[in-house]
């Protein structure tokens, strides 16, 4: 799996330490997540999608 | 933020007891005292800078702990109790091939416990994937 998060983030001019904040969990979740180090939750998925206002499947690909 | 302040009082605690157990050992001071002091200093340490990036999370409006923070833990915890159960058997047939008393073997096997969990979590940090 791999995500779309840091193209995103970039669109909605956010910065990893917004996101952060937005989601409730710490910077370096973000980094790690936008490494593709990290398969988060569906919780968090969920939340981060709602963040960038799109489904999850569009932010979190699944090849 | 509770938790990290409780985590710089322990550490700073066990910093004190350290100093006052080398200052009031005998005049010359062993070699291994001087290891295991200083490996207890290390992981002291590692607690203190642990507690930092939490307050200064807690501090800039971020989470302190979150679900990542929470795998590495217990991936970190899960992996160091596996190894330290070789560890310990390592004590044990120390504690027959050697003269060093029980009491010290007992401190070495708890102080590579927490050298081992420091290690783990250092190593599930920065180098690998977490669950990819």
């Amino acid at each position: 799996m791999y995500n779309r998060m840091k193209e995103l983030r970039a669109r909605y001019n956010l910065t990893q330490e917004d996101l952060a904040k937005k989601v409730n969990v710490r910077r370096e979740t973000i980094v790690f997540l936008e490494k593709n180090k990290y398969n988060p939750s569906l919780k968090l998925a969920h939340d981060i999608s709602r963040v960038f206002q799109t489904a999850i499947e569009e932010v979190f690909i699944f090849d | 933020m509770k938790k990290g302040v409780l985590m710089i009082l322990l550490a700073a605690l066990i910093i004190i007891g350290v100093i006052i157990w080398l200052l009031h050992s005998s005049n010359e001071i062993k070699t291994g005292s001087l290891v295991m002091s200083g490996t207890i200093l290390l992981v002291a340490g590692f607690a203190v800078a642990l507690a930092v990036s939490k307050l200064k999370s807690a501090k800039e409006g971020l989470a302190s702990e979150d679900e990542l923070s929470r795998l590495i833990k217990d991936k970190a915890s899960s992996r160091s109790y596996y190894v330290s159960l070789y560890w310990w058997l390592i004590m044990m047939y120390m504690s027959d091939k050697t003269l060093l008393a029980t009491s010290t073997l007992i401190g070495v096997g708890i102080l590579g416990m927490a050298v081992m969990f420091a290690g783990f979590w250092i190593y599930f940090n920065f180098k690998s994937k977490i669950n990819v």
